[in-house]
């Protein structure tokens, strides 16, 4: 008796295990993964794509990963071919180009020819490979913009009171910048602090960059046609020494990372960093009663004969995985993405400028955010790679000696035009 | 035929070990070797021999022999100051102290946390605007020596050095406990019948038959030393300029960062083979003694 039943048992077991089976097997559900880096946005993202869910079936799941590593997993899963449907993209040209020309990102260009147009030319223009560009990637558009950004200068207003300058005025010139940030330092305050650890460092003096070589010149050392030395490069790297020997940058600047600086910022302890739109939401998230600080636009040196221009146009952007198995839905889902009602409801609760230029509406913006809207103009539209990668990172070391006093301003370009043959 | 087959049964038992094995190392290592003699950039397809160039370029960079540099400096420190205080504590706890299985334990667990882990609790400890080791500084009345302990050229490598050594005592720790607790009792009691104090029993009875657990201890310390990553990473990201460039941070961010995955496994190739040298080297002095 016993064994019959035990044979019973087990004889449902089976049954319902391939009844099951059976299930999964003939409904195949789609579902998108897509790998980002946004950590303030997850959980708007996630909100966002069980939305999509409940409206077309599609499963979209995002998977968090950190920022500075997202790189490197992607790259590693490239060559384990294991990429997800799509993900969000990190670097520009550069690294997109690399992607491009190793088969992994599609040609986006016949998948979004019809809605492409609500997004500004500009800003689809940074991941848009053309034929005599010197990246060698077939022709077309790779990315599909969720924001825009640019990256300016922010400061506390009340420690600007403290330090008795007026809260309303920020630094216009050089001179001035230098002069607030001497008067921060005998108010006791630290006056400035970015992530010279890491990318960050190096955004700071591109708008220097800029107005000293003009972006002729810049483009042409970078892609190693002059050297660097020849275009005067070593006037923009003095800028750190005149603000190293004003006692500017906070403690540990030469090694901080931009979340760090961003922390000391909403902190209040901090009265000036350098950072980008994005950092709104950021801030939010890590201090909610911190709102009185105010953007300004990189101080104008009148030694530099050119504009300055700013970092920034496409902040995130999506690439599709050419061997995804799911490339129609992904694009769909994308595409819903980043129409209006979904990019006014990201802007509203990121605090992040939406792509899709039909949703930016300066009236409904908070001030920092309108401020950040203004400087789009400024953004400047190329940047050559260096002809070695290396050298970004000769530079960006170079920078934190020049902060330390360990290097001069010669000697760092010198090491980069070595670096950049 | 009875003992070809059981041969082929083994075999049949060994294969799928094996196999993981040979996939997920031997397979690896001869890629490895290979890819050593290609400019390629990990990516695309274009993959350029160039035969030794890339080991040639090893022995030109400045950064990887800093890096190699500061890998020798972490690891003499770690074989003096941190198998010296390992050592103590095991010698300590196998006097079987009061509570010597709670420290048995909490000397454990650093070695088990993530380096990432270790690497960000100590990049807070010594932040130099609000970490605790500048606060405490300042409660005893030493402001004078406050730093940027991980911006200053002069503290940096020292300061990853101790949060590197913080993590690797437990795991030293654990070893020469081990060793001490396989010495047997009656070594130390025939001992003092004959009348030998304590230190004459810790230099002639402990050291002695704790050398090999001395010796693997070395070969492991400086193996760990070498291959540091984690740590750094999250600490300094390898600067202020190259000044806490270590070897396996400098294979990385060759191969990922600057695109030259032919020159990053050159890299590796070559440190692999100064440290199976440095292994050999120790096992060969351990025989002599």
């Amino acid at each position: 008796m016993r064994r019959l039943v035990e044979k019973i048992l087990g004889l449902i077991f089976v049954l319902s295990l391939v009844f099951l089976m059976s299930i999964s097997y003939g409904k195949e559900t789609v579902k998108i993964t897509i790998w980002h880096y946004l950590n303030d946005r997850d959980k708007l993202l996630k909100t966002l794509a069980a939305q999509y869910t409940i409206k077309t079936g599609v499963r979209v799941e995002f998977q968090l990963y950190s920022g500075d590593q997202m790189g490197a997993k992607i790259r590693a899963a490239a060559q384990a071919r294991t990429l997800p449907d799509a993900w969000t993209g990190v670097g520009l040209k550069g690294d997109l180009s690399r992607l491009a020309q190793a088969g992994n990102i599609l040609n986006l260009t016949p998948y979004i020819k019809d809605w492409v147009s609500r997004f500004p030319e500009n800003i689809v223009a940074q991941v848009t490979f053309t034929k005599d560009d010197g990246y060698n990637v077939e022709p077309g558009t790779y990315g599909i913009p969720l924001d825009v950004n640019n990256m300016q200068f922010l400061y506390n207003k009340d420690l600007f009171k403290k330090a008795g300058l007026d809260p309303n005025k920020p630094p216009k010139t050089w001179k001035e910048f230098i002069e607030y940030g001497k008067k921060l330092k005998e108010a006791g305050i630290l006056p400035f602090a970015t992530g010279f650890g890491t990318w960050a460092g190096l955004t700071m003096i591109q708008p220097y960059e800029f107005a000293y070589l003009g972006e002729e010149k810049l483009n042409a050392a970078r892609l190693g046609k002059i050297t660097f030395k020849e275009a005067g490069y070593e006037r923009v790297l003095n800028l750190l020494v005149e603000m190293r020997d004003a006692g500017m940058f906070a403690p540990g600047t030469a090694t901080m990372d931009l979340p760090t600086a961003e922390q000391m910022f909403a902190n209040g302890q901090v009265a000036m960093i350098f950072d980008g739109s994005w950092a709104i939401g950021v801030f939010k998230m890590m201090n909610p009663n911190f709102k009185n600080y105010f953007v300004f636009f990189p101080p104008k040196d009148e030694r530099a004969p050119y504009q300055a221009l700013i970092p920034g146009g496409i902040g995130a952007y999506f690439v599709v995985n050419k061997d995804s198995k799911y490339i129609k839905e992904t694009i769909e889902f994308l595409k819903w993405l980043t129409d209006v009602p979904q990019q006014a409801k990201y802007a509203k609760e990121s605090f992040n400028l939406p792509a899709n230029k039909n949703t930016i509406d300066p009236r409904t913006l908070g001030p920092q955010i309108a401020e950040f809207v203004k400087g789009m103009d400024k953004v400047y539209s190329y940047l050559a790679p260096f002809k070695n990668p290396r050298t970004e990172e000769i530079l960006a070391k170079g920078m934190q000696l020049i902060i330390l006093g360990q290097k001069t301003c010669a000697e760092v370009v010198k090491e980069m035009d070595e670096t950049n043959k | 035929m009875r003992k070809i087959g059981d041969q082929i049964g083994s075999f049949l038992f060994v294969l799928p070990a094996l196999a993981f094995f040979v996939t997920f190392s031997i397979y690896p290592l001869f890629k490895t070797f290979q890819l050593s003699f290609f400019q390629w950039d990990g990516m695309t397809k274009n993959m350029t021999f160039v035969g030794f160039q890339n080991y040639i370029n090893a022995f030109r960079d400045f950064i990887w022999l800093k890096s190699l540099k500061n890998g020798v400096y972490l690891a003499i420190l770690a074989l003096i100051i941190m198998n010296s205080i390992a050592f103590i504590l095991a010698v300590l706890v196998n006097l079987r102290i009061r509570c010597s299985k709670f420290y048995r334990v909490v000397f454990y667990i650093p070695p088990i946390l993530s380096g990432i882990v270790v690497g960000f609790i100590w990049k807070w400890i010594y932040d130099p605007n609000y970490g605790i080791l500048n606060g405490i500084l300042d409660i005893l009345h030493l402001s004078q020596f406050k730093r940027a302990w991980l911006s200053d050229i002069h503290t940096a490598l020292i300061s990853v050095s101790i949060a590197s050594m913080w993590q690797g005592v437990g795991g030293s720790f654990i070893l020469f406990l081990a060793g001490l607790q396989g010495i047997p009792e009656e070594l130390y009691e025939a001992s003092i019948v004959d009348g030998a104090s304590f230190w004459q029993q810790f230099f002639y009875i402990t050291i002695p038959l704790m050398s090999r657990t001395l010796m693997i201890v070395s070969i492991l310390t400086i193996l760990g030393a070498m291959q540091l990553l984690t740590i750094v990473i999250p600490l300094t990201n390898g600067g202020p300029g190259f000044e806490t460039e270590v070897p396996a941070l400098r294979i990385y961010k060759e191969a990922f960062s600057n695109y030259r995955f032919g020159y990053a496994t050159a890299l590796s190739v070559l440190l692999g083979i100064m440290l199976f040298i440095i292994s050999i080297i120790q096992i060969k002095l351990r025989r002599t003694d």
